[in-house]
This record gives C-alpha cells, structure tokens and sequence, in this order.
C-alpha cells in the first residue's frame, strides 16, 4: 500500500514540476515564429540600446554592490569599534527597500532641493547598488567569519600587513561567496523593471513592456524576453562555473575554536573614527535618510480618505500575498516529501529544474504565463462557442489564477529551500525508526516531522508572503483588471510624479520588508 | 526464531546478497561480523523489512514475513532496531522517546512498561530530559529502550558502538549484553569490530561478498576458521608458506620455514605433496633463545603487558607478527630465536 501511495506522490511531484516549466517552455517556443522583419526593426533600433544598457547596469551594480558589501563586511567582521555590533546585523537593512522606492525617493528629494538630475543610468546604478549590496555583504561576512584564526596567525608571523592579508588571504578564500552575492545582485539588476521604467531607462524590461503594450508585438516581446533570461543565466552559469574552480578554496567551518572571538582588532582612535563613520554614511544613506522621507510623505499624505483607501490596498496585498504563500509552502512541502520518501535522483533532478523560476526575471515570467494561458483561454472559448454559441470569458488569463501560477513559479525556490533544508536535518534513520517503532506514516509525519519543521514552514511562509508582496513587474502586467497592490499603487503613484501619494504604501512595503532581514540575522546569528 | 532461507538481494545488476541462509534461536545473541560493503547492512534492512527480497524467505517466529510474494510491512513486523545514530527524536524527552511505539497500551500500562525499561537501563534520572542533554552512551540506552518497549520478537542493532567513544565501547558493550539478556530478547547485532561482536554475541556469522563463511562461536573463529577469509579478519595473523607431505603408514607433515607440524591430513594410499598456507597467530610464539629458528625484529609495537613484533624469518623472506611479554625489550634490528608452538595447525 505505502509503494503505491509514494508511487501517486511521485506522478503529482513530477506533473507539478512540469507545469511550473511552462513558462519557460513558451518562451522557449516563441521562437518557432521568427519574424525577420521586426527584428530587423528592432536591431535598427532599440536593441543595442537594451543590450548595452542591461549590460552597464548589471556589471556597475555588481561591481558597485561588491565594493560595499566586501568593504562592509571587512570592516565590521574584522575591526572591534563602537555599534560594530550593532552594524553587522543594521547593514543588511537595505534589502528590505526595493530599488524603485529608493530611486523615487531620492530623486524626489534632490527635485524638491534643486540639485541634479538623477534620471540616469548612472543614478539607477548607484540606488540599486545601495539597496543590493547587502547580498554581497551577507555573504562575505559569514566567509570573513568562518575564517580561521590560524590564518591570520600565520600570517602575522610571517609578518604579513592587514592590506596584504586581505589582498592574499581573505579576498581569494572568500571569493566564492563575494561571487554568489554579486550574481544574485546583477541577476536583481537585470531584472528590475521599476526603476529603469521610472527613469525613462530602455533596458531588455522596460522593452518588453514596450513591445508587449505599445507594440502589439506579444511574440517578439516574448522573443526579447528569452534574451534576458539567457543574461540571466549566462551570470548565474558564470557564477556556479567559477564556484566549481574554487571549491578548493572553500574553508571548512571552523570547527573547536570557532568563535573567533579574539580575531577583532583594537583601533587607534582616528581609524576607529574613519571606520565608524563610513558604516554609518552607508547605512544612513542606504536605509535611514529614504525611510524618512517616506514616513514625512505618508504623514503629510494622511487623509481619511486616503486611508480607507490603503486599507484596500493593505487587504489585497495581503491576500494574494497569504494565498500565494500557502499554495507555494503546501507545494514545497509536497515536493520536499516526494524527494525525502521517493529517495529517487530523478525527483530532485525535477524539483531543482522547478525552482530555476527564482532567477528569472518577473517580466520573463509574465510573459511565460501570459501566452500559454492566454491561448488556452481562446481555446476553450471557441469550443465553448462552438457547443452553446456564446463566450465563457477569461479564466485563466488575467485572474488571480495566472497571478498565483506566476508567484508559484517565482517563489517556490524561496520555500523549497526551507521546507528541504528543514527535512533534511531530520536524519532518514528518524524516519525508519517511527516505522520500526510500528507507528504508520502518518504518524511519523504528524508527531515527528511536523514538530521539527515548524518553524522552517513559518519561515518558508513568511520570506514567500514578503517576496510576493513586494513583487512589482509580474503584477503589474498578470494582476486582474482594476486590482491593485501596495507595489502597484506605489510605482504608479510615483510614475505620475504623486510622490507624497506613494510614500505610504511604500513605507509599508519596506517595513515589512524588514521582517525576512530579522529572520535571517537570527538564521545567521544560530 | 529468525530462519534465513536462501535468500538474494540485488540492487539494479548488483547482488548485494547471494543465496544466504541463516538462522538464529529464540533468546541468542547472533552477530553478523564482516567488513564495510560486505552486505550486512542491508541483510538487516531485508530483515527490518525495508528492503523487498528477490528470492527466499524470512521466517520469524514461524511466520513468513518476506518471500517473492509477501512482504509483510515494516510497520507490522515486530522488529525493533537500534540505529548507528540511535535516531532518537530530538523534540521529545527520554520518556516520551521510549513510550513512542506504545500506542496500543492504555496509560497505566505504558507508565508501568516505561517504569520497567528506565530500571533496567539506568535511565529512571534522566526521564525527563532531552536528547541532547545526554552521553553517547545514555542515548544508546535510551535507543535500546525504546526499540525494546513494544516486545519486539527480534531486535536489530545497527553498528551500535560506532558513534561511542572507543575506549568506552567494551564496557558498554557489556552493559548491553545485560540488558538484553535480562530482556530475554532475541537479538541480532551488526557490525565490522570483532570485539563488540566477541563481547555481546552467543554465536557470530563472519560475513563477506554477501555470503555468510563461517557461522560459529567466538572461540572456533578464532582457534579454529574453516576459510581463509576468516582466519585472515578474525584476530590478528599472517600466513606462510607450507608443504604438506603425505604417505601411507605415516603422520601427515607439514614443513615450514619455522618447522615441522603434524597436521590432520588422512594418510593416502599414495605419496602426495601439497603446497599450503599456514595461519600463525602473534601469540602461538614462545621466545627461545636456544632456537634454530633465527628472526629478526623489523618492527615493534608496545602493548603494556606485551609487545607486538614484526619479524622477518630470513630463510623465506617471510614476515609473522609475534606478541611476547614485554619484560623483554627487543629492539629494531635485534636478531632472537623464536619457536613457534600450534595448538591448532590452520592452513588453507
């Protein structure tokens, strides 16, 4: 009996991965139908610009995120100096600001002062750099911390200095994970729609949103879109291409004396100064000043009329953000159980295929979702249309169905990896034990696993229900008509130059944008 | 009890186990004894039931739980296992772990069969306490409590000294031995390290290539190994070369570079020459100055009592160990007379 139930799970999980591969498969598909003429136009016209413009931005953020966050985490990991503590944690507080609040939110400030203009690439560069580099710093922080003492002894005993160190020791050995934080950075970057959109930036998204909608062109827009999930991957094959190089590299944790609680150094006064000064400017300038602003905005933007409208807001956001995050865990879940029961290479195989859907870019995805969903609409209109003579409507297409599929696709990757990493510290002899012990399976799951992971379930539901909630491209282009979330009404609210209308959604957004910032320093911190 | 009746695993195009047979009676302590990838673990998880058969039978008790055609679940076999990790669930307390598989009894009774089992395994202090809190050695008791708590016909243990500390696993090992004795428990120990097996197991199967070479006790593996492959992992030894001469109305000889050894070989009806290995143990060696067997030490390892040579015999390049009382100190180098003295004259 038990075989047969692991073989249904099995036929779900597989079918499950499958259908989250359409999007990509469609994409994939577009290109059956080349049409040589508009890509002739496009090659005339806008397609350099998207490509060089992508590409600058994507290598500026990387570079631009990786001299911050390798600085930052030098410096707090390495340097024992007042709130040093305080900044390990306060320095990954950016990520909870998406870079299109950051963008309008400065630029706004610098039109209210009358200084420059910051509508550029360059400044598109700088304000994702500020809000995505706390990727790299995460990263390289727990490297500089897993770093052996040892090191740093032999080193000084062979009278080595601090920048000679850090140039030949603990740069090369914590290149890997510089590397993985500066991918994920560029992989946002490329990605991003609403700042380019808000500067007037063409780039591969703000042209497909182009050709999509104000071309018609839904096949070449889909055809662009396949050109940025191939940068996409191109970055992510780079990055795991150059991982595999270094595995030498990598350094065991730490193992009996692993606190490394004596490696901080004590300062002289004025490079305690310098030190405690440029944290602080970043994290002012970064997280601090922009937060302010917002909280002005929203306070003077405070009616009640405006309020009852937020309220609506809050509640749609909410909701779709609640149901996403238990469709995708119940997904997760069912996935990571097949894997652990299944004990078959081809499950994982499938479930790793499944959650490439987290490197690619919300714009790709809406596209992905948008035509295979849109053809399969038609279709069952027409027959619909054939057998009773009149039109069913959209179904699929522009309802919550295509926007749940989308962030299902997005996100699964997000909770797999908690409900995976949750099962997996649960020995596979646990599981054998419950059997032994004469309990069924269900038991084991109920009494054992579930105690267990509890706590990654919450954790896979809570960074899901903040992702969703923060997501901007795919919703805007899969949400149904007339249905708004905070990211929305932010960005439109600043595209119409409403600042002051925007602040208060988006001092939302990164408020509870926060609270993964918190669960991963506790992670971290474990 | 356990009946193992010719029974063949295979894992895709791999035997894994090849027409084994095995039994053990009710309330022995049986061992399986073989190296890493010999196929033990996954003999106990046939056993266990989470490994389907290809061919034969598993009886126990009488009833056939395994076979091409029935393949009674795990869940429903009455066995209990001890893992190499103990797999004890970390969110509940010693209590609680034991009573785990006590479902079917009402609350008075699984207190008094909890009472029982924290008694005999000296756990009744540490109840209420969790996992982590404990020794290796307390959370292997604990895992034994558990496993034995429902009256499991047959017990399984995993390798259950590999995660414990070395120096303590002999001394464990007898506490075990206790507690199942005292449990009445038929049980079946899994393991490479031929002390805990020598220590706990009434008889032991020396298991190598899926196939069981020799089924017996402590003693007769070790005095008395019917394959090579056992005289060679069992104990510690080497072998050297040997000729059997044998003719009518004489007792059979065997001549080594060490000397000559009346051997168990039948007279034949006519002369016959046989080139054999002899097993020579390090503690079938007497010292002996006045020998004409002249070696020399080549290594040496102190024991306490004793010091474990090795030796080089120039006549036939040939290296033994040889254990001595450590009153006398031989250094690298030193050539000594030696005799060898065979109790049992093993040769393959």
């Amino acid at each position: 009996m038990a075989i047969t139930l692991i073989d249904r799970w099995f036929v779900i999980a597989l079918s499950i991965c499958a259908l989250l591969a359409v999007p990509i498969l469609s994409i994939l598909f577009s290109y059956s139908d080349v049409s040589l003429v508009l890509w002739a136009h496009l090659i005339d016209t806008n397609l350099g610009l998207y490509v060089a413009n992508s590409l600058i931005l994507a290598v500026g953020v990387g570079l631009g995120s990786a001299l911050l966050g390798v600085s930052l985490a030098w410096c707090v990991t390495q340097y024992q100096f007042v709130g040093s503590r305080f900044f390990q944690w306060a320095l990954l507080l950016p990520l909870a600001m998406p870079a299109y609040i950051m963008a309008y939110t400065y630029t706004g400030m610098f039109d209210g002062w009358g200084l420059f203009d910051s509508r550029t690439l360059f400044g598109a560069i700088v304000f994702m750099s500020l809000v995505l580099y706390p990727y790299v710093f995460m990263l390289a922080k727990t490297a500089f911390l897993e770093q052996q003492q040892q090191y740093k002894d032999v080193a000084a005993s062979l009278g080595i200095t601090q920048f000679a160190y850090f140039m030949r020791v603990a740069l090369p050995i914590a290149r890997p994970a510089v590397l993985t934080g500066v991918a994920l950075a560029m992989m946002e970057a490329l990605a991003d729609y609403g700042t380019v959109a808000y500067f007037g930036i063409s780039t591969f998204t703000t042209g497909i949103f182009r050709t999509w909608f104000g071309m018609g062109e839904t096949q070449l827009a889909s055809q662009l879109a396949g050109c940025l999930a191939l940068f996409v991957l191109a970055v992510l094959l780079i990055e795991k291409h150059s991982r595999r190089n270094m595995r030498f590299y990598q350094s065991q944790p730490a193992t009996a004396d692993s606190s490394n609680h004596s490696s901080t150094l004590p300062l002289a006064s004025r490079q305690h100064a310098i030190i405690f000064l440029y944290c602080s400017v970043v994290l002012f300038i970064a997280f601090v000043v922009p937060v302010t602003q917002l909280a002005i905005w929203a306070s003077e933007s405070f009616t009640a009329i405006a309020f009852n409208d937020y309220i609506t807001l809050l509640l749609n956001s909410f909701g779709v953000a609640l149901a996403s995050s238990v469709l995708i865990v119940v997904v997760a879940l069912l996935l990571s159980y097949t894997q652990r029961f299944a004990r078959q290479p081809i499950v994982q195989y499938f479930t790793q295929f499944a959650s490439l859907g987290y490197v690619i870019p919300g714009t790709v995805l809406a596209i992905g979702v948008m035509q295979p969903l849109g053809w399969l609409d038609a279709t069952i209109n027409n027959i619909w249309y054939g057998v009773f003579g009149e039109y069913l409507g959209l179904i699929f297409s522009g309802t919550f169905v295509a926007l749940l599929f989308a962030y299902t696709v997005r996100f699964l990757s997000v909770a797999l990896h908690n409900t995976q990493t949750g099962l997996e510290r649960i020995k596979p002899n646990v599981d054998d034990a419950v059997l032994t012990l004469g309990r069924p399976r269900i038991a084991l799951v109920r009494y054992i696993h579930l105690p267990l992971i509890k706590k990654s379930i919450f954790a896979a539901a809570i960074l899901v229900f903040v992702d969703v909630l923060k997501e901007l491209p795919a919703t805007l282009i899969l949400r149904p008509f007339n249905f708004n979330t905070l990211a929305v009404k932010a960005f439109e609210f600043a595209s119409d130059e409403r600042l002051i209308d925007a602040a208060l959604p988006s001092i939302t957004i990164v408020i509870i944008g926060i609270i993964p910032v918190i669960l991963l320093t506790r992670a971290i911190n474990k | 009890m356990l009946h193992l009746a010719d029974i063949s695993i295979s894992f895709g195009k791999k035997q894994i186990i090849d027409a084994l047979s095995f039994h053990l009676a009710t309330g022995d302590i049986g061992c399986l004894l073989g190296p890493s990838g010999c196929g033990k673990t996954t003999l106990l998880r046939a056993i266990a039931g989470f490994i389907p058969l290809q061919s034969g039978t598993i009886n126990i008790q009488g009833e056939c739980v395994s076979s091409q055609q029935v393949h009674v679940d795990v869940t429903e076999r009455k066995v209990g296992v001890v893992f190499q990790d103990f797999a004890l669930f970390p969110h509940l307390s010693v209590a609680q772990n034991i009573t785990f598989g006590l479902h079917e009894l009402n609350a008075a009774d699984q207190h008094a069969r909890l009472m029982t089992l924290l008694a005999l395994t000296q756990l009744t202090d540490l109840a209420e306490q969790y996992p982590h809190q404990l020794s290796g050695g307390q959370q292997q008791r604990v895992a034994i409590a558990r496993a034995l708590a429902p009256k499991p016909e047959i017990l399984l243990l995993d390798e259950p000294f590999s995660a414990l500390d070395p120096a303590l696993r002999e001394s464990l090992a007898l506490d075990i031995k206790h507690i199942l004795k005292h449990e009445g428990v038929t049980a079946l120990l899994i393991t490479h390290d031929q002390t805990e097996a020598f220590t706990i197991a009434d008889k032991i199967a020396v298991m190598c290539a899926g196939q069981i070479e020799q089924y017996a006790s402590a003693y007769d593996l070790y005095h008395e190994p019917q394959t090579y492959f056992v005289a060679n992992f069992v104990g510690e030894g080497r072998f050297i070369d040997g000729n059997v001469q044998v003719s009518p109305n004489h007792t059979p000889l065997m001549h080594t570079a060490l000397g000559s050894f009346e051997v168990s070989e039948k007279p034949a009806l006519s002369d016959y020459e046989k080139q054999v290995r002899l097993l020579v143990r390090p503690d079938d060696f007497v010292d002996d100055d006045a020998s004409p067997h002249q070696v020399t030490v080549i290594g040496r390892a102190f024991r306490g009592a004793h010091i474990l040579y090795t030796l080089l015999v120039p006549s036939s390049r040939e290296e033994v160990l040889c254990l001595l009382p450590s009153h006398h100190d031989y250094q690298v180098g030193t050539v000594i007379g030696i005799r060898l003295e065979l109790e049992h004259v093993i040769y393959f």
